[in-house]
């Protein structure tokens, strides 16, 4: 009957320590008992809806029972399924984190693709001083060019790209710093060099060409060669504010 | 609830010293034997036993009737038997105290 297994319920809801085991055993213990009574109380005549609610009613209540009963039992099952619990917690937490690791060059590549940014210092269109959007196809990636600074340095004045290169497969470890030294400007005193330190098996490696003048040049035509891929761009240059 | 398990603990022990017993049929017998004089929650059995089966007092099997119904059996052990004579003592004494002070004022003037 349903009110029968209700109330066994509820005894045993307020018995934690039980195993499974001696929580079946209970419940049997206590439906049967009920089971006993109600029988009884049949074939004294009484109906069979009064004789349910009878034989439950006359148990007590099932919550001072059930904590009467757990009062009796041992807790070392309860603390075994507690420490199980939290095992398997950290079980699940161990067998993970080798995963996360995984995704990290992932997470580095998709940044890159929507939002460039290397140690949180050159978020596109944020602190870069001249933004612009530029992306060159190499092999197995993309060279993005997402803005430059201008800058002086001793007698010279210097042009810095910043750029950032990633493989087209997300969980591919980006290629590698080579494309900074890819990069060259007609009207520069010195090659491109430079590239910042790549994130350890990124996704993304950021890179920063720099490229020193004698004078100010208003504008700039910049080539990239890479194994036979070619791209041109140009850049206008305004050095008005810089000191 | 404790007080109750403290009576309840001599009734079931009493119970068990004749023959193996379950629940219900102790509660039953209670019942006839008291003939609606005193009356427990049925409940507050279940407890008891756990307790005593917990301390070595009784054990208990499982015997299935032809009916289907699986029913646990209690059975006295040595260990309930001289806890029944412990607790039989400490009633007797109980009883002792409380008629020395109750049938002095109950007999007429």
């Amino acid at each position: 009957m349903d009110i029968f297994a209700e109330f066994c319920a509820e005894v045993c809801k307020n018995a934690p320590r039980t195993t499974y085991g001696e929580e079946r055993d209970l419940k049997a213990e206590l439906g049967a008992h009920l089971e006993d009574h109600f029988e009884a109380l049949t074939l004294r005549g009484v109906p069979e809806d009064e004789a349910a609610l009878r034989a439950v009613r006359e148990m007590g209540d099932p919550v001072e029972i059930g904590r009467a009963i757990n009062a009796e039992l041992s807790a070392f099952w309860l603390h075994v399924g507690i420490a199980a619990k939290f095992l398997t917690v950290l079980l699940i937490f161990a067998a993970i984190t080798p995963l996360l690791t995984k995704l990290e060059p992932a997470y580095h590549n998709i940044e890159a693709r929507l939002s460039p940014n290397y140690d949180d210092q050159y978020n596109i269109h944020e602190t870069v001083d001249f933004p612009c959007d530029l992306f060159l196809d190499v092999y197995g990636g993309t060279v993005r060019v997402y803005g430059y600074r201008l800058y002086r340095a001793n007698e010279y004045s210097a042009l810095q790209l910043e750029c950032v290169a990633y493989a087209d497969n997300p969980f591919r470890a980006s290629p590698g710093n080579e494309f900074a030294f890819s990069f060259s400007v007609s009207e520069s005193a010195l090659p491109g060099v430079g590239a910042k330190m790549p994130y350890s098996d990124s996704g993304a490696t950021y890179l920063c060409p720099i490229f020193l003048f004698y004078s100010d040049p208003e504008r700039v035509n910049v080539v990239f060669e890479h194994y036979g891929v070619h791209h041109e761009f140009e850049l206008e240059l305004d050095w008005s504010d810089v000191p | 609830m404790a007080q109750a398990m403290e009576h309840t603990r001599l009734l079931v022990l009493s119970l068990l010293s004749v023959r193996d017993m379950y629940g219900y049929e102790m509660i039953a017998e209670l019942e006839r034997r008291f003939d609606k004089t005193f009356s427990m929650k049925e409940g507050t059995l279940y407890p008891v036993l756990r307790a005593l089966e917990n301390s070595g007092a009784l054990k208990s099997y499982q015997q299935e009737t032809p009916a289907g119904r699986v029913r646990k059996y209690y059975r006295l052990t040595k260990k309930g038997a001289a806890l029944l004579s412990e607790e039989t003592r400490l009633w007797r004494e109980y009883e002792k105290a409380i008629n020395s002070v109750v049938t002095p004022l109950a007999e007429p003037v």
